[in-house]
């Protein structure tokens, strides 16, 4: 629209410079010798309005609001992986009034959807399959940018078509990509400002983990350690070049620390450990805490692999500056059960055992729930909260007692959990308020041979629950059995917990619900029509607080009906 | 949607389109996988025009073209007797092969001729010439000096508002497969008359919300109920319709339409050439800002 002093529109309006130096482009228009003169005055232009680029995002106070209790800026929230949102508007004894805001649905239909999304000052940022991202008015659904990653082919078939959301920083959006690269987007208008490639020497089997952020390091792991065929990795950038600042292999190479615990063989070559999910860390220790997964050539076979396999199912605490590795704690050693490690290290600072300590806590896929000293990796408590029949207990020293008919044979072992474990990669959450952690976790059997493994085989099906986990020892509080549709098929569904004293969480079947963080009473639930593979997320916006789960093909979001 | 994966579900397109084409042109029965198959065995041509993007080329087509198909096919190639060829599925879409085929053999049992006098390179030329008219990408490099293109491009501004590798400003769109949506011809008009057609989701408005605030930015996004705004500093302002007062939008473009007076022939002819190497598959298109 035009100026209606000066007849003109507002081209560069944004600053007092760029309004100054368009004029004397206007200027040098208007005389006749505008050649040279032009040229200077658009100089002018260029030297003074590099502001416009980066124009209103360095203010320490506005950085200081994105800290503030109404946005969601990380895979977890936040740096704890807790999942807890002080948010209290929706509440125990208001979540009855709980109704759908809006809804997006994802185009072109993706193969999953396990994205959580992040919200800041009211935007919603997300992926969608493994090449869709886009950013929405989180009060309406409606989109202000889509980006659709055109990937470089990796051979036949259709790569891994998932992805678990960005990473943020400054005007700067992080994604993992199927064909193994990170990529930064622009977040005000999704444009890609660079790409940098993960894999080089390696195979590539997708980056699927939604990355993070710790100061200028962008943090990302790959998937692929039961192919047979990775050493794991994980690698850091540099977050405004996308320059590649270190990688630590999850596998030591002959003579490195560690390598004792693998055969004098090729085997580490092919050693898994891959940390395909998002770890977390602790700014004051300036800790990273990054769960790996079980270690190869061979998943359920590990005789060409004698020995612990480090650092496979374990988790690391590293230094987010050069991955130096401060220390390490492996939960299954020797892992023949494809029990990754990859569930989150839930990071809380509590009166534990009756002393102020600084833990990590761990629901893990092998059905153990420990409890680390997260300074120094101390091994403080762990106890089953899913059926288990492989360790007999884990000893103070931090070692399971394995019981040896669980161990994979050529005729099959009988052990328990099933492959799918106790629990798995989906989230857990942390509420302060309880001390509990709530997971989704599963009773389940299986039979293990060198070869593969199979479900459901000691007659009783499956089970799938969300316990309550007291962190003081490790017993379930309280649980929700899932029934019907719901209760036996594998759940990849996480939980989030608010100030509200509610926990979320959602089943296969697309059940999203809610429970008293106390006592586990359902108080609210809706039926959002296709599978949940995803977990929950909470934001607030001028004054209203809602709460979004990716669903099948979409995403829906919730409040309280005004 | 990756190259290799690009050309597969090209082929299965082209394969339907050809399908259907056979329905209508009745016996002319080629398919995409036996024109490939045939040139395996080395008594085709080629799969893919050797002289692709070629401006000799795309000349010695334009000629060819003149004096063969204007007639019925129309000066431009815009239609006259005969159908458009710049919108023409097969050109537009099908595979290079695919339009070789049909130029060579003509299509029986219409008026559409055999080329059988010219050579394999002739018909080429003519395929560089359809595809030079209704494939931004396959136009023929622009000249120009790019390295000068690339340092107006900073110098006049354009990248405080457009972003080429990464680097520039957010205003505007980002330009990195500029050359691969659009023609020379269309850049070049976007340069000199930004107005002429203002892209949606770059217009620029003014938003009176019924409280008094004054919100300026360009439109993003907007429905029956609600309107979403990106302002110059990078933040985005949401509003219910119920909540706004006047919306004020231009027909003037954000971008400054200066740029006729101030930049030399040979400055914009620069910066063309450095737009036209603005290609990159992999930055998607697909701006689609809507929901679907
Ligand atoms: C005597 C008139 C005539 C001449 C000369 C002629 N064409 Fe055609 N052409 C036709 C007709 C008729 C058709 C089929 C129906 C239609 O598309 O209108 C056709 C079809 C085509 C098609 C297929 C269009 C589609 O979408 O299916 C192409 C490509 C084409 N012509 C290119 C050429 C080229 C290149 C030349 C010169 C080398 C040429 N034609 C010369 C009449 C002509
Ligand atoms: C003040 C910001 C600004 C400046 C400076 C600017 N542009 Fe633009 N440009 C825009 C906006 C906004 C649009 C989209 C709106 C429209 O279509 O006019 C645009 C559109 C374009 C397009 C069409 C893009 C597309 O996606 O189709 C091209 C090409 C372009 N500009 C080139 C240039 C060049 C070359 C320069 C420097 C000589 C330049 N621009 C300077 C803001 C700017």
């Amino acid at each position: 629209m035009p100026d209606p002093r000066t007849g003109r529109r507002p081209t560069v309006s944004a600053s007092v410079h760029c309004r100054v130096s368009v004029r004397a482009v206007w200027l040098a228009r208007a005389v006749p010798w505008a050649g040279p003169a032009a040229a200077v005055g658009l100089v002018a232009l260029a030297v003074l309005c590099p502001g416009l680029r980066a124009a209103g995002f360095d203010g320490t106070a506005r950085e200081e609001r994105h800290r503030a209790a109404d946005n969601w800026l990380s895979y977890d929230r936040d740096n704890t992986g807790q999942r807890f949102s002080p948010l209290d508007q929706i509440n125990r004894s208001n979540i009855g009034d709980l109704v759908v805001q809006w809804a997006y649905q994802f185009h072109p239909v993706p193969l999953r959807s396990e994205a959580t999304p992040i919200v800041r000052d009211g935007v919603m940022y997300a992926t969608a399959g493994g090449t869709l991202a886009f950013a929405l008015d989180a009060t309406t659904g409606r989109a202000l940018w889509r980006f659709d990653y055109p990937f470089e082919a990796q051979g036949r078939g259709r790569p891994p078509d998932w992805n678990r959301g960005f990473a943020i920083s400054g005007q700067r959006l992080y994604m993992g990509t199927v064909d193994c690269h990170l990529v930064a987007l622009d977040a005000r208008t999704g444009s890609l400002l660079w790409k940098s490639l993960i894999t080089e020497e390696q195979p590539c089997f997708a980056a699927t983990s939604a990355p993070l952020v710790v100061r200028n390091r962008v943090l990302i792991g790959v998937r692929g350690g039961d192919t047979g065929r990775l050493r794991g990795f994980l690698d850091a950038f540099d977050s405004e070049t996308g320059e590649r600042a270190w990688r630590y292999y999850t596998v030591p190479a002959p003579g490195d620390s560690g390598s004792e615990t693998w055969p004098d063989t090729d085997a580490w070559k092919a050693g898994g450990a891959a940390p395909w999910t998002t770890g977390t860390y602790d700014p004051a220790l300036d800790l990273l805490y990054w769960p790996t997964g079980n270690p190869g050539p061979k998943d359920f076979d590990g005789r060409n692999r004698e020995g612990d396999n480090l650092y496979s199912a374990s988790v690391l605490a590293m230094r987010p500056d050069d991955g130096e590795l401060v220390w390490h704690y492996q939960f299954t050693p020797h892992d023949e059960h494809d029990w990754d490690a990859n569930e989150t290290p839930v990071l809380v600072d509590a009166e534990w055992q009756g002393q102020p300590r600084k833990v990590l806590l761990q629901a893990n896929r092998n059905a153990f729930f420990y409890v680390l000293d997260r300074t120094n990796g101390e091994f403080l408590l762990g106890e089953p909260f899913a059926r288990q029949t492989w360790a007999k207990g884990i000893s103070p020293d931090g070692r399971p007692i394995l019981n040896p008919e669980a161990i994979p044979s050529l005729q099959g072992a009988f052990a328990c959990p099933d492959i799918h474990g106790g629990t798995n990669w989906h989230a857990p959450s942390y509420n302060p308020g309880t001390g509990l952690m709530y997971v989704t976790a599963r009773d389940g059997c299986g039979v293990y041979y060198r070869t593969g493994h199979s479900i459901d085989h000691d007659g009783r099906p499956a089970r799938q629950f969300v316990r309550a986990i007291d962190i003081q020892d490790g017993t379930t509080r309280w649980e929700i059995p899932f029934l019907g549709d719901e209760a036996q098929e594998i759940n990849h569904a996480g939980t989030m917990t608010t100030g509200g004293g509610l926990v979320f969480f959602s089943s296969r079947v697309g059940n999203f619900a809610a429970a008293d963080a106390r006592t586990g009473e359902v108080l609210w639930h809706f039926n959002t029509g296709g599978t949940i593979r995803a977990s929950p997320m909470t934001y607030a916006f001028q004054g209203r607080q809602y709460v979004a789960i990716v669903s099948k093909n979409g995403l829906f979001t919730f409040a309280l009906h005004p | 949607m990756t190259l290799r994966e690009m050309t597969a579900w090209t082929r299965i397109g082209l394969a339907g389109a050809v399908l259907l084409s056979t329905v209508w042109v009745g016996s002319w029965t080629i398919c995409e996988a036996s024109a490939q198959d045939a040139s395996f065995t080395g008594s085709g041509p080629a799969p893919k025009n050797p002289l692709s993007r070629d401006a000799a080329a795309v000349q010695a087509g334009r000629g060819l073209y003149q004096q063969r198909c204007a007639v019925c096919h129309g000066q431009d190639a815009r239609g006259s007797m005969a159908s458009n060829l710049v919108r023409s599925r097969i050109v537009a879409r099908g595979s290079d092969a695919a339009l070789f085929r049909i130029l060579a053999r003509g299509i029986p049992g219409t008026e559409m001729p055999p080329q059988a006098d010219l050579e394999e390179i002739q018909v080429w030329q003519v395929v560089s010439y359809l595809h030079g008219l209704a494939r931004p990408g396959l136009q023929p490099p622009v000249r120009g000096d790019v390295d000068a293109g690339r340092e107006l491009f900073r110098a006049v501004g354009c990248s405080g508002c457009h972003r080429v590798d990464g680097e520039g400003g957010f205003w505007g769109p980002a330009l990195d497969s500029i050359a691969a949506r659009k023609t020379s011809e269309q850049i070049r008009a976007d340069v000199l008359e930004p107005s002429s057609k203002v892209i949606e989701g770059f217009r620029s408005v003014v938003a009176q919300a019924a409280d008094g605030r004054r919100i300026e930015g360009l439109l993003k996004n907007q429905d029956t109920f609600s309107v979403q705004i990106l302002a110059r500093d990078g933040t985005y302002a949401f509003l219910a319709r119920s909540d706004i007062r006047v919306l004020e939008s231009s027909s003037e473009s954000a971008m400054p339409d200066y740029y006729g007076q101030t930049l030399r022939d040979e400055q914009l002819q620069d910066l063309l050439a450095f737009l036209d190497r603005q290609r990159d598959p992999f930055v998607p298109f697909d701006r689609g800002f809507q929901n679907y």
